[in-house]
C-alpha cells in the first residue's frame, strides 16, 4: 500500500507543478530583443474594465474602479518606462488632438486578437499550436508601421485588464452554496502587457497577469499587480 | 455560464425590461410629453395587460425612476454610471467597426429627423446608420442609437421612420436599460436564494432563462407609446406605426425562427396584437391633432430608393429566401416606380436558392425585370447569362453576358466573363 500511496503523492505533486503559472516555463520574448533605453515607446490607450459581482452574480462594470485604474495604469507606465530612460509617448494625448485613421483602429483591434491568441495558444498547455512548439513568434504584420508613423515611436506597449470582483455578500458565508458557486463561475481575470516592434510588427515581449496579483482597485493593489506584470520588462 | 451573464448584460444595455408607467412617480417634468397623454397611457396598459405581465412587474425602485432630463448623466459610481461607461465602449467599437454608413446626405436626413423628434435632447443623441440586413434599430442608455439599413429598407415613409426613432427615444428617456439591469440582478439573486440547497436549481435555472429573455415586453409597449406620441407631436400620421407593424409581421412570419418566437418575438409583443392596439390608439391620437397629419412618403422614398439595391443585396446575402421574397412582394405591391429592380432581386432569390423549378422562375423574373418600368442593376445580364448557361442555352447565355460587359465596361470581373463568353461561343 505504501508504494501506491507514494505514487499517488508523486502524481499529485506532478499535477501541482503542471498547474503552476506557465509564463515561468515558456519564453515570452524574442531572442534578439534589444535594450529600450533611448528608444521611443508609445503607450497605447489601456483596455481596462473592472466589474463588480453583486449578489445577483451579474458582472456589472464599475465606473469608479475602472476610471481610477485607467489613470493609475497610465501614470505607473509613464514613471516605470521613464525610469528606464525610455521616451514615452502617450497615444491618448495624440488621439485627443487628432483622430487615427481606419488602419490605426484596425491595428488596435488586431493586437487584442493576437494577445488573446498568445494567451490561449502559447500559455495554455491544452491549446498549444503543435507546429509552433515553444517558439515565441507572433506579429501584427508590417502594417504596424502605421502606428510608428502616427505616434513617431519605435515600439508600442499595449496593456489590458478585464477583471471581475465579487462583493462580500455574494461570496460570504450567508450567501448560500449556490450563490457562491455562481459568483465563482462568474469570476474572470484577464490581463496582459504586450510590446510590439513597430518597424517589423513583431511582438517582442509579452507578459500575462500573475494570477495571484491582487488587481487594480486600489493604488496599492495596482502597484503590486503592475510590478508583477512588468517584472521582466526589457530595460 | 459567464457567457450567459455577459449576454444578459449586453441585452440589458440595448433593450429594456419591465415597467408599467402607471406606477412610476416622475418627479422631473418630461421634456417630451410622449406617453404623458393619460388616454393613450391608460388604454395602452388596459389593452395589453396579460397574465404574462405579472412577471414583468417592476420593483418599487424601478417604478420610481425619473425620465431623463436633457443632459442628465448618471450619478458617479452608480450602477447606471457603469452601464453608460460600458456603452461608451460599445459605441467606440461600433463607430470604428466599418459597419457605420458614411453617406452624408442620408445621415443628415436621418439625424435631422431624430434631432427634431428629440427636441431639447438632440445634443445628447447620436444616431448611427449601420449597414446590416434585418429589421432593427437599437438605443443604448447613453444616447447612442443605431438604425440598420435593413430597417430603412422596410419603412415606407418619414412617419414610419419617426415612429421607429420615437420608439428608441422612449427606451432612452425612460431609462429602460438600467431598469432591465436591476431587474435581471434581482431575478438572479431571487433565484439563487430560492434554490439554495433545494436541489431544484436546474429546473429553476431554465425558468430563470425564460423570464430573462421575455421580460422586456412591457418596456417595448411603453416605447411604442412614446413613438406614437412623438410622431404625432411632429405632425406625422399616427396610423403609420400600426401599418409598419402589420407589414413587419407579414414578412417575419415567413421565417421559421420567428414563427417559433425564439428571437424577435421574445422581446417584442406579437406584431398582430401590437398592430391592432396601435391602430386603435392612433385613431384617438389622430382625433386630437390640430392639423391634418402628413406621411412624408415622397421625401422618404426619394432618399431610400436610390440606395435600395445595396440594402437588398445585403438581405439576399443572409439567404433567408422566404423572408426576402415576402419583403420584395410587399415592395412590389406598394406601387413602386422601379419594379425592374425588384423583379431582378426576385430572380436572384430563385437563382441562388436553385431548388426544383427555381431556374425557370428566375428566368421569368429576369425577363419581367427587363420589360418592367424603371431600371434594374446591370448585373441582371450577368445573372441571366449564368442561368442560361446552366440551363444549357449557350448562345443565349453568351449574348446575355455580352450585354453585361456592354452595360458595365469597367466591370471588375470583365476578364472572367469575356473568357466565359469565348468558351460558350466555341461550343
Amino acid at each position: 500500500m505504501r508504494p501506491l500511496a507514494g505514487l499517488l503523492a508523486g502524481a499529485v505533486l506532478l499535477v501541482g507543478c503542471g498547474s503552476a503559472p506557465p509564463s515561468k516555463s515558456m519564453p515570452t520574448w524574442v531572442d534578439d530583443l534589444e535594450p529600450l533605453a533611448g528608444r521611443k515607446v508609445v503607450v497605447m490607450k489601456s483596455d481596462i474594465e473592472l466589474y463588480v459581482i453583486r449578489s445577483g452574480a451579474l458582472p456589472e462594470l464599475n465606473a469608479g474602479w475602472t476610471t481610477s485604474a485607467r489613470k493609475g495604469v497610465a501614470a505607473f507606465l509613464d514613471r516605470r518606462l521613464s525610469a528606464k530612460k525610455i521616451t514615452v509617448v502617450s497615444a491618448e494625448q495624440v488621439d485627443a488632438e487628432r483622430k487615427g485613421g481606419p488602419l490605426v483602429e484596425q491595428l488596435v483591434r488586431l493586437q487584442s486578437v493576437v494577445a488573446d491568441s498568445i494567451l490561449a495558444s502559447h500559455f495554455e498547455r491544452s491549446d498549444r499550436l503543435p507546429t509552433k512548439e515553444r517558439r515565441f513568434e507572433w506579429s501584427l504584420g508590417s502594417e504596424a508601421q502605421a502606428l510608428a508613423e502616427r505616434y513617431e515611436a519605435d515600439y508600442a506597449l499595449f496593456v489590458a485588464f478585464h477583471e471581475n470582483y465579487p462583493t462580500e455578500d455574494s461570496v460570504g458565508p450567508d450567501s448560500g452554496r449556490l450563490s457562491r458557486r455562481f459568483a465563482a463561475m462568474s469570476l474572470y481575470r484577464k490581463g496582459y502587457a504586450m510590446l510590439v516592434d513597430l518597424e517589423s510588427g513583431r511582438v517582442v515581449w509579452f507578459a500575462e497577469r500573475d494570477r495571484w496579483s491582487p488587481g487594480l482597485r486600489t493604488p496599492g493593489e495596482l502597484r503590486t499587480t503592475l510590478d508583477d506584470l512588468l517584472e521582466n520588462f526589457p530595460g | 455560464m459567464r457567457h450567459f451573464f455577459a449576454g444578459a448584460v449586453v441585452l440589458a444595455l440595448l433593450q429594456g425590461c419591465a415597467a408599467e408607467t402607471e406606477r412610476r412617480e416622475d418627479r422631473g417634468k418630461p421634456v417630451i410629453q410622449a406617453y404623458e397623454d393619460p388616454l393613450v397611457r391608460s388604454r395602452l396598459i388596459e389593452k395589453t395587460e396579460s397574465p404574462d405581465d405579472e412577471e414583468d412587474a417592476p420593483t418599487e425602485e424601478q417604478a420610481r425612476l425619473d425620465s431623463l432630463e436633457p443632459g442628465d448623466k448618471p450619478q458617479g459610481g452608480s450602477d447606471e454610471d457603469g452601464l453608460w461607461m460600458k456603452m461608451a465602449r460599445w459605441e467606440e467599437d461600433l463607430s470604428t467597426s466599418g459597419e457605420v454608413v458614411e453617406d452624408p446626405e442620408l445621415l443628415a436626413y436621418v439625424r435631422g429627423l431624430a434631432c427634431r423628434l428629440a427636441g431639447p435632447h438632440c445634443p445628447h443623441i447620436r444616431v448611427y446608420v449601420i449597414s446590416r440586413p434585418g429589421f432593427n434599430a437599437r438605443m443604448a442608455p447613453n444616447g447612442a442609437m443605431e438604425i440598420w439599413t435593413g430597417g430603412l429598407l422596410r419603412l415606407r415613409s418619414e412617419a414610419e421612420l419617426a415612429a421607429m426613432i420615437g420608439h428608441e427615444l422612449g427606451h432612452y428617456l425612460r431609462r429602460h436599460a438600467i431598469q432591465r439591469l436591476r431587474s435581471t440582478r434581482t431575478k438572479i439573486a431571487s433565484f439563487l436564494e430560492g434554490h439554495a440547497g433545494t436541489g431544484t436549481a436546474r429546473a429553476g435555472y431554465r425558468d430563470l432563462l425564460g423570464s430573462l429573455s421575455g421580460f422586456s415586453r412591457s418596456n417595448e409597449r411603453e416605447a411604442d407609446g412614446y413613438g406614437l406620441q412623438v410622431l404625432a407631436e411632429a405632425g406625422y400620421e399616427p396610423k403609420a406605426v400600426s401599418e409598419l407593424w402589420r407589414r413587419v409581421h407579414a414578412e417575419f412570419k415567413t421565417v421559421e425562427v420567428y414563427r417559433n418566437r425564439s428571437a424577435f418575438y421574445a422581446t417584442h409583443p406579437l406584431s398582430e396584437e401590437r398592430a391592432e392596439i396601435l391602430a386603435e390608439l392612433a385613431e384617438d391620437v389622430r382625433a386630437k391633432m390640430a392639423a391634418e397629419p402628413v406621411s412624408g412618403r415622397d421625401a422618404y422614398l426619394a432618399m431610400i430608393r436610390p440606395r435600395r439595391a445595396g440594402y437588398l443585396r445585403d438581405e439576399l446575402d443572409q439567404r433567408q429566401f422566404e423572408q426576402a421574397e415576402a419583403l420584395l412582394d410587399g415592395l412590389l405591391a406598394d406601387d413602386d416606380p422601379n419594379p425592374a429592380e425588384l423583379h431582378y432581386f426576385k430572380g436572384e432569390i430563385h437563382r441562388l436558392r436553385d431548388d426544383a423549378g427555381d431556374p425557370r422562375k428566375a428566368l421569368r423574373s429576369y425577363d419581367t425585370a427587363m420589360a418592367a418600368a424603371g431600371e434594374a442593376p446591370p448585373e441582371l445580364h450577368r445573372s441571366r447569362g449564368l442561368l442560361l448557361r446552366r440551363m444549357g442555352k449557350g448562345s443565349a447565355a453568351a449574348a446575355a453576358l455580352a450585354a453585361y460587359l456592354e452595360a458595365v465596361p469597367d466591370a471588375p470581373d470583365r476578364a472572367l466573363v469575356a473568357d466565359l463568353i469565348a468558351s460558350l461561343e466555341g461550343q
